[in-house]
C-alpha cells in the first residue's frame, strides 16, 4: 500500500486503485468507505533522526496537545465548528469536527527534550532527535 | 469522539471531466463544506500545505474553479517511510446556481483552510411582493 502512495498517478495500479474507489463509493453509497485515521500523518526517518509531518486544517496552534511518553509520540487535536450564522443552511458537510487522538510508536527512544514542532498552513511537523544513550555504538575488537 | 467525515481519504480528483494535468503530480479533491444565509453563500475548503500566494481562484460565468498549489516537501537525508498525505495540488469545481455580486467576492485562507465568501447579487435576491387590495 505505501508504496502504491507514492507510484506515478498515471500506471495502471494506481488509476485502477481509484476507479475501484469510486466504484465502491457508488456502489454502497456511502462517503466513508476510506476511512483512516486523523489527522493523516506522513513519518520520514533516518537512524538519527524522525520528522512526522501531520495535516490539520483548520486546527489553531493552541489545540494541538502533544505528548511523548518513551517511545510513544500522542496527538491530541481539536476542530471547532465554524461559527454559525444566523438562519444558515448547510449545502454540503464534508469537513469533520470535534476531538482527535492519535498515538503514533517511534522506533526507538528519542530525546524529549530535543523535540521540535512548528506548524504552517495547517501542516504540523515534529522533529525528534535519537536519544544519545539509544544509538548504536562501534566497538573495535582488539586482537590479542 | 471522531467524527467519520473527518477520517476521509484523501480523494484523487478524476482526470478525463477536467483534462489531464501536464506535470506529473496528484491533484486531490478538498473537502468542503458549503452553507449559505439569506444574503451570502460561504465555501469552507481544507488545504493544508496552502497559503495566500499559493491559491487561484477564478469564477466563469457560474463556474467557481478553486486552485490550490502546494509545495513539494522532502526532508533532507531522510526516507519517507510511512505517507499517509501524499503530496499534490488541490482543484475543486463547483457550478454555482445563483447569480453573485463579483465585486463582493471575498476568500481568505487561514491555518490551511479557504474560506469564501460570495455575496448574492441583488436581483437574485428573494422579494417580498406586497399584495394591495383593490
Amino acid at each position: 500500500m505505501f508504496f502504491q502512495e507514492l507510484a506515478s498517478p498515471f500506471d495502471s495500479a494506481t488509476q485502477m486503485q481509484i476507479l475501484q474507489d469510486r466504484l465502491s463509493r457508488l456502489v454502497n453509497n456511502i462517503h466513508e468507505s476510506r476511512n483512516t485515521e486523523f489527522p493523516p500523518i506522513n513519518v520520514w526517518a533516518s537512524e538519527k533522526s524522525i520528522v512526522v509531518v501531520a495535516e490539520v486544517p483548520g486546527i489553531d496552534a493552541e489545540d494541538i496537545d502533544l505528548q511523548v511518553c518513551n517511545q510513544t509520540v500522542t496527538l491530541k487535536t481539536k476542530r471547532h465548528l465554524a461559527e454559525q450564522e444566523e438562519g444558515q443552511t448547510f449545502h454540503r458537510r464534508e469537513r469533520g469536527h470535534g476531538q482527535f487522538t492519535r498515538s503514533i510508536e517511534l522506533p526507538y527512544a528519542i530525546d524529549a527534550e530535543t523535540v521540535n514542532a512548528s506548524f504552517s498552513n495547517g501542516m504540523l511537523r515534529i522533529e525528534f532527535t535519537r536519544a544519545a544513550a539509544d544509538l548504536p555504538k562501534k566497538i573495535t575488537v582488539q586482537a590479542s | 469522539m471522531t467524527s467519520a467525515i473527518a477520517e476521509r481519504k484523501k480523494e484523487e480528483i478524476a482526470t478525463p471531466q477536467s483534462g489531464e494535468p501536464i506535470r506529473n503530480r496528484r491533484v486531490f479533491v478538498p473537502l468542503a463544506d458549503i452553507y449559505e444565509t439569506k444574503d451570502r453563500l460561504f465555501i469552507l475548503a481544507d488545504m493544508p500545505g496552502v497559503d495566500e500566494q499559493s491559491i487561484d481562484i477564478t469564477l466563469e460565468k457560474n463556474v467557481l474553479t478553486i486552485n490550490g498549489f502546494t509545495t513539494p516537501n522532502t526532508e533532507n537525508e531522510l526516507k519517507l517511510v510511512h505517507c499517509e498525505c501524499p503530496e499534490g495540488n488541490y482543484r475543486r469545481v463547483f457550478t454555482l446556481s445563483e447569480e453573485v455580486d463579483r465585486d463582493g467576492i471575498e476568500a481568505t485562507v487561514k491555518n490551511g483552510v479557504l474560506k469564501l465568501i460570495l455575496p448574492k447579487s441583488q436581483k437574485s435576491m428573494t422579494r417580498k411582493i406586497a399584495v394591495k387590495s383593490e
